[in-house]
Order: structure tokens, then sequence, then C-alpha cells
């Protein structure tokens, strides 16, 4: 299931531990866009609380164009990127590199280059995602699912590896993933073992999710026992070998 | 008969529209099911290549428990898609799936939670055969008002692939 924004109180925060937003990281979900606003909307920010300082992937003005909105305590901007449709997922991806490099993807597809500086930011008190800041501001009205974050850029390559699939792939530098998976105590839950776990604000819902496989392996058994259980004997790959099974499972001829 | 593969709510993969729920039932195990929901008829697959030795009569044992349900019965149906090296089929566009192999419905367990567990004959098996690029298609067929009378989500915990080895 999807996590349902749809008020302006719902969101999940963090705040303490956070991504450093000032140094190399990555941040991405699938998300959806519900109801057309027609406003801002913040999907993943960091922020202070307020509007001194920000970095928040989110929608303009018209509330569906893909946009990087950003503060260092001086300057401002929010370049923006494709225009969204709304009942449509989209992965959503911020790799920042340095200091005066971020990109958005869109469907793994580089989306917004931007390369200002943004060096002398004050740190982030806050990491949230459906609306920023302690007034609530720019409710997202829409879904999030397979959130995942990392404490490094990842390559274009490697966001198209990890959009595939609810797991994480890489898991150097993993700051955290939280599937998003239905119910109260397991929305928020933070499956990468570093514990950190969203706090949730107002009334959060789920929703039917996009189509993505948590990404896990097949088992294949390669071996086929004989019939019987002969003692003269297995078959294995196809040729008998004679021997005594062991304890341990280990064919001793 | 001898297990082949063991298909798990982990490895399972969806297509664009209508599929079962990836969720996590038991709030403290949290053990992935795939929620197969009682009135749309859902779908997911699994793939993989069929082994060396392949065999026999092919089944498919399923192994589920029901989100809340204690009466009716379930209806699934199991299908198979086997393309073979050179085959004529474009796998970017196209599908060429056996017809689909149905069960005899199960009636659920009593209490909701208990794992019962239905045969599937893959009788249309398309043909497989050793080195075949193997797609299993698992589908409730939640539209059928006679065999499928359960009511909520049938959480799907497994699927077996055995053959007459």
């Amino acid at each position: 299931m999807a996590i349902r924004f749809d008020a302006s109180a719902d969101r999940l925060l963090r705040t303490s531990d956070l991504l450093d937003y000032n140094a190399a990281y990555t941040w991405m979900a699938w998300a959806r866009i519900a109801t057309d606003t027609n406003a801002y909307v913040a999907i993943l920010t960091l922020n202070r609380g307020d509007d001194t300082a920000y970095e928040t992937v989110g929608l303009n003005s018209d509330g569906t164009t893909l946009a990087l909105q950003w503060y260092d305590g001086t300057n401002w901007g929010e370049p923006g990127g494709t225009n969204l449709t709304a009942g449509t997922w989209y992965h959503i991806a911020i790799v920042r590199t340095t200091t005066s490099q971020a990109y958005i993807y869109l469907n793994g597809v580089q989306d917004i280059s931007f390369s200002t500086s943004i060096a002398s930011r004050a740190a982030a008190n806050r990491m949230e995602i459906g609306a920023k800041y302690t007034g609530n501001y720019d409710p997202l009205n829409g879904n999030i699912f397979a959130v995942k974050a990392w404490s490094a850029g990842l390559t274009i390559d490697e966001v198209n590896l990890e959009r595939l699939a609810i797991r994480p792939i890489r898991t150097n530098n993993l700051y955290g993933f939280w599937p998003c998976l239905p119910g109260a105590t397991e929305r928020d839950n933070d499956y990468s073992g570093n514990g950190r776990d969203w706090t949730q604000g107002g009334t959060l819902t789920d929703e039917d999710p996009p189509p993505v496989s948590w990404g896990g392996q097949i088992w294949a058994l390669p071996f086929v026992a004989a019939a019987g259980g002969d003692p003269e004997g297995s078959l294995i790959g196809g040729k008998l070998i004679r021997g005594g099974l062991l304890v341990g499972g280990v064919l001793v001829r | 008969m001898a297990t082949r593969f063991v298909f798990t709510p982990e490895s399972a993969q969806f297509p664009s529209t209508a599929f079962p729920q990836l969720l996590t039932i038991h709030s403290t195990e949290r053990i992935f099911a795939l929620a197969f929901d009682a009135s749309t008829v859902e779908a997911c697959f699994w793939r993989a290549i069929v082994p060396q030795g392949w065999t026999g009569t092919i089944t498919a044992v399923v192994t589920y428990c029901m989100a809340s349900a204690t009466s009716g019965k379930v209806d699934f149906e199991v299908s198979v898609q086997a393309v073979t090296d050179d085959d004529a089929l474009d796998v970017d566009t196209s599908t060429s799936y056996d017809t689909a192999n149905a069960i005899t419905a199960p009636t659920v367990p009593g209490t909701a939670g208990y794992i019962d567990q239905f045969t599937c004959t893959l009788t249309n098996n398309d043909s497989s055969a050793a080195g075949d690029w193997l797609t299993i298609k698992l589908e409730r067929d939640a539209d059928d008002g006679t065999n499928d009378t359960a009511a909520g989500d049938c959480y799907v915990l497994a699927v077996e692939i055995r053959d007459g080895a």
C-alpha cells in the first residue's frame, strides 16, 4: 500500500539525525498527485522549520511542475522541470553530489540540474514528506511509496536500479528505507536497521501502490533427490553418485 | 515429485494494473504476503529458467491464509508461458500464455490466519522444457460468484513449483 496525504497536517517527519543537505545525499520515492491543488507542494524536504533555509523536491505554484525549491539564507530559486499529471505514479529522486551540484531525476531520467553553491547554508532541522515547516506549508494531496535515502550521491545508473525495487540495491551509505507498507505501525518503519523511523503527522491512510516489486530472489532448487532416497547412491546433476550421506548433508564417497 | 522453485511474495512481479498488494502480516514477525482482493481479479507473476531434468507432471502448490474470512471458497488459476530459444514471440510487446489451469476451489479454514494449501496441476504448461524462459502467473478469480465466495483478502504466502522427478 502507498501512504495517502490529504490534509495539511499529514506528513512524515524526522527532527534529529537527518540527512545533511549540504553534503552528498540521495533521497527518492514513488509519488503520485491525487488532486492538483494548483499551489506549491512539498514532496521531499529538508528545512529549518521555516523559510530561512530549505531544499525541497516539490511542485511549483501551478501544482504540477516538478521543481527543486531551494534557499540558502540569502539566495533562493525554484528551477522547474516536467509538468506532472495527476493520477500518474512517478519515481522522483534528488541527488546532491557536491555543495554546488544537485539533480532531480524523474523516472530515472535527469529532469533538473542545479549548480548554484549552497555551501554556507545553515543545517536542516526537519526532514519531511508531504508538507513542510511547523506551519504545515505546501501540503501534498497524493501518495508516497517506497522511500529510500543514502548519505551519498548515487549515479544515474544506480538511481535506475533503485527505482525498480522497493528494497535498496545499494547498501553502502544507506541512511534508511521505508517501504511504506500498510498499517498504522507499519507505514513509518525504517527497514534499514538504522532505526530512523518517521513520526506520523495528521491522519495518514493507505491506498494502492504502484506495481513495484520488493526485489526478492526466486528460490531455484538445483538438485533432485533420487526416488526413495536410494542408499546405493543419489542422482545429482544427472549423474549417479554412490556414497554415504553424513548428518550434515555431506556426500562422502 | 521434486520441488523445483519456491516463489515468495518478495520475488513477485506485477502488471501495470490489477495486482495483489504486497504487505506484511503479523505485527512483530512482519511476514510478507500478497493480498488478493475479494472483488477485483488480480494477478502477479514469477519468472525463471526451466531447470535441467524438468520432467513429468508439473504442479503448483499455493500456501495461503485468509485475512478475515472463515467460510466460503477461494478460486485461483495458474497460467504458464514458456518461451524457447528462437521462438517467434516479441517479449517486450506480447505474451503467449497457455490456457489457464483451474483448481478445485478449496473451502477456506474456519479460523482466519490458519494456513491452507491447494494444488494446481499445470496440465497446460505451454510445452515447457529445460532451458525455457518461464513465467508463472497466479490469478484470483474474484469475479467467479460460484467458486470464489470467501470475503476479504486472500494472503498468498508462497508458491511451490514441483515436477515429476
